[in-house]
């Protein structure tokens, strides 16, 4: 029940993307059964009429009926061909489209879960490696097409004889039970290699990476990897030989299975044609070839009805992550309403404690403090003391377990998320560039509908020289893997564009985290002595582990261990000598200072 | 037809290969051979016989069963054997491509550092990279290819025998059908290649947002930026240009389709005609219904063999462009100076310029300078000014486009590369965690001496962690392999780099840009770690932090012209140049500003 709903899941998703497609795998399924059934028909009528009357123009008919069937069929296979390729493309491209789609409107808590993004690479896996979605569709045709024939098939045999319809049954039930055993091994065996492989795999890329290979000549580690990759290799090979053998043996049983059916139906057909059962009516040859063929029908089909049944599970099973990927729930559901008044009066933290979703140790305990607005503030802290995580609190990312953060004395919870998003600018370490235009990378609009806009934050962030440098300017692609025409640009170069999307955005909160790492001592000084110029009265929080930024700014906010240590002004804080803000900037200090 | 590359030799030497590796094979490959001819001709004989037991004017029962039972035993036999045979060969020739990957892998380690950052490099080579990279690619795709095709020409030509002998226009039919099905699937791979370019382009920009627009890493600037619609609105233009471009490629086989159809149309028509002209002439309804099903099964065979040289040849140049890679001298195994022994290094820089390869830009031109024995130099310079790339050129990993570098006094190249890389103990800002153990992580090798680890993580101030962990130093590192790995923070990773040097023990030292993204008080840290690294040895410290310069007997700067001021750092202060500006201007807040407040 539960895979049978996993089902119409899978195919209510194809049918939204691409209800043609459908259509065109059920035409691709009833073409070869009804190939199948003129098969069986035709060929009896021509040897009928060969063996007895022989008239030729019956015989013109008969032939001309084959080879006018076998065209008309193949023709229409052609079509449907045609258009199933196309459509399977154009699915398979719009599932990761909407993979995608689904990781934009994801809470983002999901997006920093380690359980959510294996959900993903797994619902990705099976796509790609798998090929599941192509192989479902395919499956569901192949599985149709069987029931079809072997319903044709079993009226025509039950005219013969219903035993040997039992007799061929109890062959393939054999065939089944021995499927259905084989199925399970595979699954246990797969289940066993998967390990086993991930670490090859692992130590495979690894030899591949770029940025490893410094380290590979350097500290001599390709003995180390070598061994590695030989020995899960070895480890992987024995196993698959194994199970291969097993599969050998498998197959060679289905083999037998399958050439007893045939000798049963020869051998049977055969002494009815002879007329060897009493109280039965002899057959003609042409209805034994007629027989014979339904018979192979119908145990082919049986078998392909068994394999795919099991294939189908299978497939649903390599689906599973991605149906379940599908299902999480939205972002949106968790709206405010309240309009957001586009000016920040005063920004609080009230008792606010977070802890990640998977995670039992808290980052931020009771944390409270007020920014007022235009106040530029400082977060100082060590590796790991929240600062990155507060931020993501003020962004909306995640929502604090206790405790509230307000805007204007409102908590930001209430607000509608859209307007209140446009109203901050963030500057993340680890902020992502996309392979668009630097405009669009900027704008985030399409490229060109406000050059007077980006242009001016390319200039005001010190890259106007760089852009007519380059041939397409601000059309610029940026990286090259995306385009061969686009451009690499150093990390200096990139924080920079980065910078300049936060302020095309203009809005009254500004968050800089860690924005000047990558930058030589000038262009740091420059974004730091320019900064406060760039965007005049807004309310700004930066996080810098370069100690001198808080110099610039109004108030410095020192994080320990996830509580407020310290919310005051640099001079103040410098006045004690044994607190972790003396501690941090004198560490640094020092190095600058003139000796004795 | 011209051919692309040397088939015959690329196929002659996959076999050699498999011979030298696996003499068993070639036995199995001959019984798989003739089973699996056998086996399909048995399903042509069994109604012929039938129905000719059938048509006799005696039929006999026994000779009925005689025949059913003779064809069930003998299909039985070979259908088993031929079965058996291709699943339990499989892995034998998959083996033979992983030892073909194997070797690869090992080359690709060794050879020279310059071609691992030549993005060109890999764009030549794609194909013999992917050579080895699957069951249904390249070498072992050929090696299955060349297993499997003696049976099916073998079966062909018993048929092409009978139907031949039976009548020629027969066979005729029956083969321009075969070759009007080859010509289509020709053409329409032609086609396809055609327009090769434009697949390419398309599929990698459609690879980009398949990667992309997914990955959560992005999360955070879709979000704040609203990006999410403008990469959807763009991955959809990708697709669906790219599905046009299939439209194109579908129609084209489509229309080729008729040639195909008009071709069957003519192979039933003469195949039947012929055939029923023949019994109503007095042949057996018996040799009728074989003929039948012979020329069904050739039509099958011989597609299939089509189908099998098809593979042969198109996947051959894979593994032709892989013998080429293979054949190719990519090693630079350097002269024979064996590394110097208890001395650490003097480096000297002669006339040297540089530009990477395939790129216009000179990094240094005429770049003159020395690293004196024993002294702490510190490197500093703007971003792009050639930091990273003096580190390369002095441990090797890159040649001098002109001039020379010296080792006490040795030209570079004339040291053996294996012992010139052990000269050199390097600390880099992206540090490489691997998923091995912290024994292994530290020692780079798999037999690590575990006290000599656990007294270079000691030094390097990681001792008391590792101690602390459950397996500590057999703790495995990240969590892509084991659930229970051990993740480390930036700084701490920064320490197991540190770690390795100090394991490693090398005559030189050198830490490139190590605390860009650590706190004030782990880049206090770090600079501690310097001086034991350092401890008598040359020793090169690059940063844009001017800080590291403090503990430094020298201070190089560099620009984009090369060497711009040498000196101490009071030598370099009272020069007022650009050390003096960029110190000034990272040290205004720290040494104006505060000193006066807090004094």
């Amino acid at each position: 029940m539960k895979q049978w709903r996993k089902f119409s899941q899978f195919f209510s998703f194809v049918w939204r993307i691409s209800p043609s497609l459908v259509f065109l795998v059920m035409a691709a399924a009833l073409l070869p059964s009804a190939q199948a059934a003129l098969n069986m028909f035709l060929p009896k009528l021509l040897i009928d009429e060969l063996t007895g009357a022989c008239r030729a123009q019956s015989l013109l008919l008969y032939g001309g009926a084959i080879a006018g069937s076998n065209l008309g069929i193949a023709l229409l296979q052609n079509v449907v061909k045609r258009g199933r390729s196309v459509r399977s493309i154009y699915v398979t491209h719009m599932t990761y489209r909407a993979i995608a789609e689904k990781s934009m409107k994801l809470p983002f808590a999901n997006l920093e879960s380690a359980k959510c993004l294996d959900l993903k690479e797994r619902a990705i896996f099976g796509m790609v490696n798998q090929d599941a979605l192509y192989d479902m569709i395919d499956s569901v045709a192949v599985l149709l097409q069987s029931i079809a024939t072997i319903l044709t098939a079993l009226v025509v045999l039950l005219g013969l004889s219903p035993i040997l319809v039992l007799l061929l049954i109890a062959c393939i039930a054999g065939n089944l039970a021995a499927q259905a055993k084989m199925m399970q091994a595979q699954l246990a065996h797969y289940q066993s290699l998967i390990p086993v492989n991930r670490k090859f795999e692992y130590y495979l890329q690894l030899c591949a990476e770029s940025s490893v290979q410094k380290d590979v000549r350097l500290y001599g580690m390709r003995g180390l990897f070598m061994e590695r990759i030989r020995m899960y290799m070895q480890e992987s090979t024995e196993r698959m030989e194994t199970f291969m053998k097993k599969n050998g043996r498998f197959e060679g049983f289905c083999s037998i299975l399958n050439d007893l059916q045939s000798a049963l139906a020869y051998g049977y057909a055969g002494l009815r044609v002879l007329g060897a059962f009493a109280g039965k009516a002899p057959v003609s040859l042409g209805s034994l070839t007629m027989y014979v063929s339904a018979a192979a029908s119908f145990s082919k089909s049986a078998t392909a009805l068994g394999a795919q049944a099991v294939r189908v599970v299978a497939m649903l099973g390599y689906l599973d992550p991605f149906l379940e990927f599908m299902a999480l729930p939205d972002q949106a559901s968790q709206s405010g309403a309240r309009p957001f008044p586009g000016q920040i009066d005063s920004i609080s933290f009230e008792h606010v404690s977070f802890r990640y979703p998977e995670s039992d140790a808290f980052v931020l305990r009771d944390v409270s403090f007020e920014i007022h607005g235009g106040e530029k503030i400082s977060i100082v802290g060590l590796n790991g003391a929240g600062k990155t995580t507060l931020v993501k609190l003020l962004c909306r990312l995640y929502e604090p377990q206790e405790g509230r953060i307000c805007i204007n004395g409102v908590d930001i919870l209430e607000y509608d998320r859209e307007q209140y998003l446009a109203a901050v600018a963030a500057v993340f370490q680890d902020y992502k560039l996309f392979a668009f235009s630097i405009d669009e990378n900027i704008t985030g609009k399409q490229a060109g509908s406000d050059l007077v806009g980006s242009g001016s934050v390319i200039r005001r962030v010190g890259l106007g020289e760089k852009m007519a440098e380059l041939d397409d300017g601000i059309y610029t692609l940026i990286g090259k893997n995306y385009d061969e025409k686009g451009i690499e640009l150093s990390g200096g170069e990139r924080q920079k564009i980065a910078i300049a999307r936060a302020l095309y955005k203009n809005a009254p909160l500004v968050i800089l985290d860690e924005p000047t790492s990558a930058l030589d001592p000038l262009a740091e000084a420059e974004i730091y002595e320019n900064f406060n110029a760039l965007i005049g009265d807004k309310t700004a929080l930066y996080i810098s582990h370069r100690m001198s930024s808080s110099v610039f700014c109004d108030r410095i906010l020192l994080l320990e261990n996830g509580t407020v240590a310290a919310f005051d002004t640099h001079a103040a804080l410098m006045q004690k000598k044994d607190g972790l803000y003396y501690k941090l900037f004198d560490a640094q200090a020092k190095n600058y200072r003139k000796e004795g | 037809m011209k051919l692309k590359y040397p088939v015959g030799k690329t196929v002659a030497r996959l076999v050699r290969h498999a011979w030298a590796e696996n003499k068993a094979l070639f036995f199995r490959f001959g019984v798989y051979t003739l089973a699996a001819a056998i086996y399909p001709m048995l399903a042509v004989a069994l109604p012929k016989l039938i129905l000719g037991e059938l048509t006799q004017a005696a039929p006999s029962i026994e000779r009925l069963a005689w025949i059913v039972v003779g064809f069930f035993l003998a299909a039985a036999a070979t259908g088993y054997t031929a079965k058996y045979l291709a699943q339990a060969t499989y892995m034998e020739l998959c083996k033979l491509r992983l030892g073909h990957l194997t070797d690869m892998l090992a080359k690709s380690l060794v050879m020279r550092y310059s071609l691992t950052e030549d993005a060109g490099f890999y764009d030549a080579h794609e194909m013999a990279i992917s050579a080895n990279s699957s069951n249904g690619r390249g070498v072992e795709a050929v090696y299955h290819a060349l297993f499997e095709m003696p049976a099916v020409l073998l079966a062909s030509l018993v048929y092409v025998g009978l139907i031949g002998s039976k009548n020629l226009l027969l066979l005729a039919v029956v083969l321009l059908h075969v070759a009007a099905v080859f010509w289509a699937s020709r053409e329409a791979h032609a086609f396809r290649y055609s327009l090769k370019k434009e697949i390419g382009h398309e599929q990698r920009r459609l690879r980009y947002y398949r990667q992309t627009a997914s990955d959560f890493s992005y999360g955070k600037d879709v979000r704040i930026y609203g990006f999410g619609k403008r990469i959807l609105a763009n991955f959809k233009q990708e697709i669906d240009a790219y599905v046009s471009t299939y439209k194109r490629i579908h129609n084209r086989e489509f229309l080729l389709g008729f040639a195909v159809l008009g071709a069957m149309l003519l192979s039933d028509a003469v195949t039947y005609g012929i055939l029923i002209r023949d019994v109503v002439r007095g042949m057996g309804i018996d040799d009728f219904s074989m003929y039948l099903a012979a020329a069904a099964s050739l039509s099958i065979q011989l597609k299939l063999f089509a189908e099998k040289l098809g593979t042969i040849y198109s996947e051959g140049e894979y593994a032709n462009e892989f013998f080429n890679l293979m054949d190719e001298d990519l090693n630079d195994p350097g002269g024979t100076l064996p590394a110097v022994a208890n001395d650490t290094l003097e480096i000297q820089f002669h006339n040297v310029s540089f530009q990477y390869p395939n790129t216009e830009k000179y990094i240094f031109q005429n770049f003159n300078f020395t690293i004196h024995k024993g002294e702490r130099l510190a490197v500093v310079g703007v971003n792009g000014a050639g930091k990273s790339t003096l580190v390369k050129l002095m441990t090797g990993l890159f040649a001098p486009t002109e001039g020379e570098i010296t080792i006490n006094g040795q030209p570079i190249g004339a040291y053996n590369k294996q012992a010139l890389y052990s000269m050199f103990s390097v600390v880099f800002q992206d540090v490489n965690v691997f998923a091995f153990t912290l024994r292994e992580n530290v020692s780079c090798r798999a037999d690590g001496d575990r006290a000599r680890v656990l007294d270079a993580l000691d030094r390097a101030g990681l001792g008391e962690k590792v101690r602390a962990l459950p397996k500590q130093e057999e703790q495995v590192l990240l969590k892509v392999l084991e659930e229970g790995g051990t993740e480390l923070s930036g700084g701490e990773a920064q320490k197991l780099a540190i770690a390795r040097a100090l394991y490693k023990d090398a005559n030189m030292v050198i830490l490139d840009e190590p605390t860009a993204a650590l706190d004030a008080l782990a880049e206090a840290e770090i600079y501690k770690d310097f001086a034991a690294l350092a401890d008598g040895k040359t020793a090169v410290f690059i940063s844009h932090r001017l800080a590291s310069t403090k503990f430094c007997d020298h201070i190089a700067l560099l620009d984009e012209n090369g060497l711009a001021e040498y000196g101490t750092h009071e030598e370099l202060m009272a020069l007022g140049g650009k050390y003096y500006e960029m110190f000034t201007v990272q040290g205004r807040y720290y040494s104006e500003h505060p000193t006066e407040v807090g004094a």
